[in-house]
């Protein structure tokens, strides 16, 4: 694609989302109000009130920001553990023949309690390759209802904060049960069906049927692991693999139900790919239209969001303040990462590769350099962790924009609901931070900003900083984590350092080169995803109890515009300043010296 | 409320150290992630009276 075709590309994208927000921010508010009345109640309504009365829940009853958290952790609790067992038994539970058909054994406790943690948390960090692990049943039943369930404690959650702020000395911020069943059926349900079948128009697979072979025109020899007779893999003296060779001749093509997963996979901010390749497959994403839908549907609740919060707080010009601050953000990430991939590598320039290009290591020719770049950025501005290329064979500096997008908290439109509950402590310290350098109270939206949400806020900002650092630290220095390395110097840093930035961003993409379902990897990744989850969704629900119980005092001349230009760019500076503090040290260990190497023509 | 949770947190960290000396990896899993979520009220009630 050449570069006039990438800028119209852009601006269509960035028109088709900004002519989606106001409509999808006006259904949210609807949706998010548990009297809201929406076109489905018709059809949804019996159905939601059955479900009021199967779970015992008063749909008029609200919470305390404590018992609506209790509740979210308790369901995230028993959605992991099902979400588990299911992958546990996968070799034995019912219709192994319609819903098994490959036969796959069950999978190993390390990677089951990695995987469940992943998809609890909405991160999606796969240590497994999905065509060649999961039977149907665990797709359908463990990851994609966890891909509705995570995504929906997301966009509650926000709504529980922005409650909180728009609330006048009130006790409740609104009751987690009805949040999660309403996000469901009024809003994540009936979009993925229209969007699945579109996806299935497009030519995406959905079948039960086993899996197809076809014969290779040219059959080759590869060195595969030896395996005992346990089917444990055979290590030589040094503990490397011993390898033999394996003739091939046939190709397998996965099948099976993988529309009704991807919709609600970028719908969702999820990223869980069916297969390996994810979102580079073209089971997975089979034209330019669906890549160009994919992309837009990755930020398009996110997006609805910022109009929703405006209007919630009756002040429509935040909102599109906060929309615009994340746009520049994004705009900002994608020029640097499009600049580096469409440079290229000067090596391979120097070696006769043509420049004009750019790197197309790692790239689907079907996409190129302008829609990997586009897409990458998207992801990794979302917590969302789908890929249509692989970050890990982007230039250095290049891949530093998914790398630094994940470490600035996924503020960027950000993951389902997360981006904006993200975004909204960000807007606390910059309030803050303006406050202090005029001298005033801080002040945010008629509520006084005190030293209980600075605190939690701050919590926020160090669980993201320790939860990166101090995995990546452990990781560099154990055996465990050296051993997992495909790929020596920097680059091996960003490895490890990308892998533990994706599970606390709950972002789920890998720069791969790491073999990370390993018991140490497995068991830390799924840490990594839980801290990054719940250990700042807690102080963030704080804050929205403790601003719902304040005063709402009407604007005067003393208070703060959070709309406009000056606040935008006030908002954009916070964010990268703690970005740059947090994070800019271990990004110059690892991309930023790889680049400088690579001029100087050393590769890793 | 604050020695109920210190008391809470500590009866989740012994029962977990425990489970990791004498269960099976499954028992652990599941003892983890339960104790992991029991650390995260607890949270919640510090945060509150931080």
């Amino acid at each position: 694609m050449n570069a006039t075709l990438g800028w119209i590309q852009l601006a269509l994208y960035l028109g088709v989302l900004l002519l989606i927000t106001k409509p999808l921010g006006l259904y949210l508010i609807q949706v998010l109000d548990a009297r809201g009345r929406t076109w489905l109640d018709p059809i949804l309504g019996p159905l939601e009130r059955l479900t009021y009365r199967l779970g015992g829940v008063d749909p008029a009853g609200e919470q305390h920001w404590k018992a609506y958290t209790i509740s979210m952790l308790i369901f995230s609790l028993v959605t992991m553990l099902v979400t588990y067992a299911i992958l546990r038994l996968q070799a034995i539970l019912p219709l192994q023949h319609l819903l098994n058909p490959q036969g796959f054994s069950s999978l190993p406790d390390h990677l089951s309690f990695n995987t469940a943690a992943s998809f609890v948390t909405n991160t999606n960090w796969q240590s497994y390759g999905g065509e060649s692990t999961m039977s149907y049943l665990s797709q359908m039943v463990a990851l994609a209802s966890q891909n509705f369930f995570s995504a929906a404690v997301g966009i509650a959650i926000a709504a529980a904060l922005v409650r909180g702020i728009a609330r006048d000395s009130a006790q409740t911020i609104g009751n987690f049960w009805v949040d999660l069943v309403r996000i469901t059926y009024y809003l994540l349900l009936p979009i993925c069906l229209v969007y699945a079948l579109f996806l299935v128009s497009q030519g995406m697979i959905q079948n039960f049927k086993p899996y197809d072979a076809a014969a290779l025109t040219e059959k080759e020899t590869v060195q595969v692991p030896r395996n005992d007779a346990n089917g444990n893999p055979v290590k030589d003296a040094q503990g490397n693999p011993v390898m033999e060779p394996k003739a091939v001749d046939t190709q397998s093509i996965p099948e099976g139900p993988m529309a009704s997963q991807m919709a609600i996979k970028m719908l969702g901010t999820n990223g869980g790919g069916f297969t390996n390749a994810n979102a580079a497959h073209p089971f997975e994403n089979p034209t330019p239209f669906s890549n160009f839908i994919q992309m837009l549907s990755i930020f398009a609740i996110s997006s609805a969001l910022t109009y929703y919060l405006g209007r919630m707080v009756k002040s429509p010009g935040h909102g599109w303040s906060v929309w615009a601050a994340m746009c520049l953000l994004f705009l900002a990430g994608f020029f640097v990462c499009w600049h580096y991939e469409a440079a290229g590598n000067p090596i391979l320039t120097s070696l006769g590769v043509d420049s004009a290009d750019g790197n197309m290591e790692g790239k689907e020719v079907r996409f190129g350099i302008t829609n990997s770049a586009l897409f990458a950025t998207i992801t990794t501005d979302a917590s969302c962790g789908a890929v249509n290329s692989m970050h890990d064979s982007f230039t250095p500096l290049g891949g530093l924009v998914p790398l630094f997008n994940i470490e600035l908290g996924e503020v960027v439109f950000g993951g389902v609901g997360a981006g904006l509950y993200g975004m909204l402590v960000f807007v606390i310290v910059a309030v803050f931070i303006a406050g202090l350098m005029v001298g005033r109270t801080p002040e945010y939206l008629g509520k006084k900003i005190q030293s209980f949400e600075v605190k939690m806020s701050m919590l926020v900002l160090l669980v993201l900083a320790m939860d990166i650092l101090g995995f990546t630290a452990w990781a560099c220095v154990s055996d465990w984590g050296k051993a997992g390395l495909n790929n020596n110097g920097p680059h091996g840093f960003s490895e490890m350092l990308y892998a533990y930035s994706s599970v606390t961003g709950n972002n789920g993409s890998a720069f791969a080169g790491l073999t990370a379902s390993t018991y140490w990897y497995d068991t830390t990744l799924a840490f990594g995803c839980l801290i990054g989850r719940f250990l700042m969704i807690v102080p963030i629900m704080a804050i929205a109890g403790s601003l719902a119980a304040k005063k709402l005092v009407p604007p005067g001349p003393g208070s703060f515009p959070v709309s406009g230009a000056t606040f935008t760019f006030l908002l954009i500076g916070t964010v990268l300043l703690v970005g740059a503090l947090n994070f800019l040290p271990a990004l110059t260990l690892g991309p930023v010296v790889e680049h400088f190497l690579m001029l100087a023509g050393k590769l890793f | 409320m604050k020695e109920k949770t210190i008391v809470a947190g500590v009866v989740v960290v012994l029962a977990s150290a425990l489970v990791l000396a004498a269960g099976t990896p499954d028992v652990v899993y599941v003892a983890v992630s339960i104790a992991f979520f029991g650390l995260c009220i607890a949270y919640a009630e510090g945060c509150e009276k931080l």
